[in-house]
């Protein structure tokens, strides 16, 4: 079967200015070995070949390498998709060569108010320049979507950062913590806590217009639900199925949230991008899934085969297998809620 | 009724019982409003293959990936080109299995995106 690639999520650097409590990747010191310009660019060229739509470069902090324009500038004249995800710390500095390369999105993260984002950041002021670098984003006229990432310390906050956001016409992405990289496991929200950030998604997009304020659970959200609206139709995770996962050094995975090399299916340096892809070995846990794949939490669920077990990366942190994830919106209803 | 473990989970953060009230019955509207529109496609694409088709299936107006309403016009085109009343029939059943088709398979816009920064709209 022919797959079609879709979007690459792209590491571009490990180095970042800032140490964030909740880092899956433990970014702060580049890898040592991280593609070169001339690598970089051959990797777009391979990523056009492959018809892929968006490019997202993320880090660590992809601001912090000095090529970044022409990477951008070669993505968007191969007619890709440029996206940015970034702690918005250098966004002032460069806002006018980001405005220069038409991004499709930037992603800023922002994780609750002031004292809290700063908190976890590491870094006073950090809160100001993101919230800062959102609107200078808007004055461009460039797509923004603040990204929160919720774990217990930020829990508490969402309601004030809904304040702080609202109207200012960027999106709202909330996606959970995962215990990998820098994340300590007691910060973890419980079941019932992921299940009431659920709840808070769906009442605020009755509450407010979508257009305030978009509010999107990211992928690790779903599955099923009976309660909550809209939430049908998740098919299965899209790691090594419509997306990949790309390390600062060439590494080719089906998804960089895995946090662990053992699922690195080849290197760009060792083979072209197209190989990777089109090796019908790579990505085993997602391309030969059959029902019997299915761990213990999702064995005999009636939704399991379509939904394939949620998202591998949650299910394989917290359970050390795939098409297993206990954070499940149709299991926490059954088992928890019992409706 | 609100189940008081619901009430709860939402408690924790805020979310009230007249919000849990208020997606529930979100949900419950975008429910129907899912089958109601289902049942209206398939009865028109079967009035539009009971009198437009001729046994042949219009190839520019198929759309492969898009799965239901048109593979129901497909069925009632592809049948409507008899006269016999076996093939009326199978147009009646072939709908129906049709509107099964589409329950199971209809994507709907859900809560949680695919893997990737969030954007309004796709540029490309």
């Amino acid at each position: 079967m022919a797959y079609q690639l879709e979007c690459a999520v792209w590491e571009f650097t490990l180095k970042c200015n800032l140490r964030c409590s909740h880092c899956g990747s433990s970014a702060g010191i580049a890898r040592p070995d991280e593609l070169t310009t001339k690598e970089c660019i051959k990797l777009c060229e391979d990523l056009a070949e492959l018809r892929c739509n968006d490019v997202s470069l993320m880090g660590g902090e992809p601001f912090l390498r000095n090529d970044w324009p022409q990477v951008a500038q070669c993505i968007t004249d191969l007619g890709m998709n440029l996206n940015f995800v970034t702690n918005g710390i250098l966004i002032d500095k460069y806002i006018d060569d980001i405005a220069k390369y038409n991004p499709k999105v930037v992603g800023i993260s922002l994780d609750g108010t002031e004292q809290t984002h700063d908190r976890i950041r590491g870094k006073s002021g950090a809160f100001k320049k993101a919230n800062n670098s959102i609107d200078l984003l808007i004055d461009r006229g460039i797509q923004a979507t603040a990204i929160t990432t919720v774990s217990k310390i930020n829990f508490k906050d969402l309601h004030a950062l809904k304040d702080v956001i609202y109207k200012k016409g960027c999106n709202w992405q909330i996606q959970v913590a995962m215990p990998f990289g820098n994340f300590d496991k007691r910060h973890l929200l419980t079941k019932e806590e992921y299940y009431a950030v659920a709840l808070f998604i769906s009442s605020q997009r009755i509450k407010t217009s979508f257009d305030n304020l978009p509010v999107i659970g990211a992928h690790c959200f779903g599955y099923n639900s009976k309660i909550l609206p809209g939430c049908h139709g998740w098919k299965g995770c899209t790691a090594g199925i419509s997306s990949i996962g790309i390390t600062s050094d060439g590494g080719i995975v089906g998804c960089l949230s895995m946090g662990n090399d053992c699922f690195i299916e080849g290197n760009v340096r060792d083979a072209p991008l197209k190989d990777i892809w089109q090796n019908p070995d790579n990505f085993k846990y997602n391309r030969q899934f059959i029902k019997n794949s299915l761990g213990p939490n999702c064995k005999d669920c009636k939704h399991g085969e379509k939904c394939r077990g949620g998202c591998n990366s949650v299910s394989y942190i917290l359970t050390k297998k795939f098409h297993n994830n206990p954070y499940c919106f149709y299991t926490i209803e059954k088992d928890i809620i019992k409706t | 009724m609100i189940n008081d473990k619901l009430q709860a989970i939402g408690s924790k953060l805020n979310v009230s019982t007249q919000d849990i009230k208020s997606i529930q019955k979100t949900n419950r509207f975008s429910n129907l409003k899912y089958y109601i529109a289902t049942a209206i496609i398939v009865i028109l694409t079967f009035i539009l293959g009971f009198f437009a088709g001729q046994g042949t299936c219009p190839a520019s107006s198929v759309s492969p990936g898009a799965g239901y309403p048109f593979a129901g016009g497909l069925f009632t085109l592809g049948a409507s080109g008899s006269k016999k009343r076996a093939s009326k029939i199978a147009i009646i059943l072939l709908s129906a299995i049709a509107f099964f088709i589409a329950l199971k398979t209809f994507p709907v816009f859900g809560q949680a995106m695919d893997y990737d920064v969030y954007a309004k709209n796709k540029k490309g």
